[in-house]
């Protein structure tokens, strides 16, 4: 009877496992299909059954990548130029914030995060127009600074996040480090980051998401092709090179790369970490 | 303490959080508050990217007169509409994933990894990807179903037809954005007590009826943030659609969101674009509290 059970349990436990994977590779299937096809001449890409391995490997695709007049390495080098930029201003804007919000008692606190709290449900299309107004005034359209300056005053989700990793520290680690004479900048500096690392990773990975994805600013703000960070880019070489889809997925690959190795390295920490922080940006 | 000390422990206390919040503050007054105000007023006048902001001038409700026999408004929000019916299939379908893969399975997190992947990419592959899979005479989904035996004549032409284009957008949106409510469910899930499963297994319950009469009551506070958060993002999507069919074939997949921006950038009427972003607003708006009611009911329940 008890063997019966267990040999049940394992049954299901195989189906179920099954059942998910099939489903997750189908999730992929996209991936695979765009990695082979960067690898196959411009005749095979629709032949049925597919190849998922290229009879006919070739690189081509990615040498379409240096024709063009802007070199592919120069959209490269802007996203990271952009990147780490925005990184460093996340890093500092919102863990400052989320500590301030979150241990420092300074008058009025409570009313100001409630109003940035109303303002959350605010879609971002309303201060499209204003924030273009304000880019363009200050000159600085058609500029790098025009993707990352936005970084360094605290995004929504950032300060929030940080806000919230910040409250889990006891207040007493705060307090007798105050004993000790330490300003507030000494212990967020000293006895607070330290103590929420997990979560400053989690942030530092999300906003490397967003600003190496980030479609829309560089759409709105650049029209000068140098400048163009890698989503633009891509999409306008998708648009010049129409049906050469070996040379689009070789673009897309180049893309990606950056993202799905991050991604790969941390993804276990990091998913744990999103699951229990359970925040959406 | 001496009240000297304390008074000045409390400017040195306000001094260093304002210090602290000051980029953040900064943002939100001038970004947001400011955004806010310049929006609202512009959304009154005939405001023209191309002349300028001193060229505006006041013309009263014009804008929002002109959106009722606006047929290419009325085409989005049909659209709008159809596109927020993938929210509850996203979340219905995370849920019941998410609990599969809170058993015991092999390899839960390398599954669990798969299903995030859409959600790391960006919207410029995805869409450049998908394009090339819905192509209609060549593409690698119209050759499975030829080969499952649908006739050649009955394919759907997916993101060249207008018939089938919102479907195509609706199904890579669904793909996009289920991993991360699976995520979400997932923490959700660890947090149901245990015994409520016991005390269903000793009254016989099946596993599908424990999953409608423990599972999803369980999640509720979850679901409710995730159909609130999809709801919004469903809403003012635009960048998806302006890469992948920019709004086409026709209006077939024009968004209300792609509308404000081909408004504001593209045909220069900006002030036109200021008041339908308000619109957009005040959707989101009903839309929460249309929610926020049906929660406070089943809560009350």
């Amino acid at each position: 009877m008890k063997g019966n059970y267990k040999a049940k349990t394992i049954i299901s436990k195989i189906l179920v496992s099954a059942f998910v994977w099939f489903l997750g590779i189908i999730m992929v299937v996209p991936f695979v299909w765009m990695l082979s096809t960067s690898f196959k001449g411009m005749n095979d890409v629709f032949n049925f059954p597919i190849e998922w391995i290229p009879k006919k490997f070739t690189l081509n695709g990615y040498h379409a990548l240096f024709k063009g007049d802007v070199p592919f390495f120069q959209y490269f080098l802007n996203s990271i130029k952009v990147s780490v930029i925005a990184l460093i201003g996340t890093f500092f804007s919102c863990t400052m914030a989320g500590y301030a919000y979150a241990k420092v008692k300074f008058a009025g606190r409570d009313k100001i995060f409630m109003m940035k709290l109303m303002t959350t449900m605010l879609p971002g299309m309303v201060t499209m127009l204003p924030t273009y107004i304000i880019y363009s005034k200050l000159g600085l359209l058609n500029s790098h600074a025009s993707l990352w300056l936005g970084y360094f005053f605290g995004g929504t989700f950032g300060v929030f996040l940080m806000r919230q990793a910040f409250l889990s520290i006891p207040d007493s680690l705060v307090e007798s480090a105050k004993v000790d004479g330490a300003n507030n900048f000494r212990i967020y500096w000293s006895v607070a980051l330290p103590n929420v690392k997990g979560s400053v990773a989690t942030l530092m990975f999300m906003y490397f998401l967003w600003s190496w994805n980030d479609y829309e600013k560089p759409l709105l703000y650049l029209w000068d092709k140098k400048l163009f960070t890698l989503p633009l880019a891509v999409k306008a070489f998708s648009d010049d090179q129409m049906q050469n889809y070996p040379a689009i997925m070789a673009a897309n690959v180049v893309m990606l790369l950056p993202i799905m190795t991050a991604f790969v390295c941390c993804q276990n920490f990091f998913v744990e970490s999103l699951v229990t922080s359970g925040v959406k940006g | 303490m001496n009240s000297k000390k304390k008074k000045t422990y409390k400017t040195s206390e306000n001094l260093s959080g304002y210090l602290l919040i000051a980029p953040n503050l900064l943002g939100f007054l001038v970004f947001t508050l400011f955004g806010i105000v310049f929006s609202f007023y512009m959304a009154f006048t005939n405001w023209n990217l191309m002349k300028g902001i001193e060229k505006a001038e006041l013309v009263g409700l014009k804008n929002f007169t002109d959106m009722i026999g606006d047929k290419y408004l009325r085409a989005c929000l049909i659209n709008n509409a159809k596109l927020l019916l993938v929210v509850p299939v996203t979340l219905f379908l995370a849920a019941v994933l998410a609990t599969l893969m809170n058993r015991a399975i092999y390899g839960k997190a390398g599954a669990r990894a798969l299903y995030f992947l859409p959600y790391v990419t960006n919207m410029v592959a995805v869409a450049t990807v998908w394009q090339a899979l819905f192509h209609k005479q060549k593409g690698p989904i119209n050759m499975l179903l030829l080969t499952l035996g649908i006739a050649e004549e009955q394919l759907p032409g997916w993101l060249s037809s207008s018939k089938w284009a919102l479907l195509a957008v609706a199904i890579v949106l669904l793909w996009k954005d289920i991993g991360y409510d699976i995520l979400m469910y997932s923490g959700a899930l660890q947090n149901i007590p245990k015994e409520l499963y016991e005390a269903a297994d000793l009254d016989g319950a099946g596993p599908i009826r424990k999953f409608f009469s423990i599972t999803l009551p369980q999640l509720q506070p979850t679901t409710f943030l995730l159909t609130i958060l999809g709801i919004i993002s469903s809403l003012q999507m635009w960048s998806f659609v302006q890469i992948i069919t920019n709004g086409g074939p026709g209006t077939a997949t024009y968004t209300l969101g792609l509308y404000i921006y081909r408004s504001s950038f593209i045909s220069y009427r900006t002030g036109y674009a200021c008041a339908l972003a308000w619109l957009l607003c005040a959707i989101v708006m009903i839309f929460t509290v249309i929610r926020w009611r049906v929660e406070n009911r089943w809560s009350a329940e």
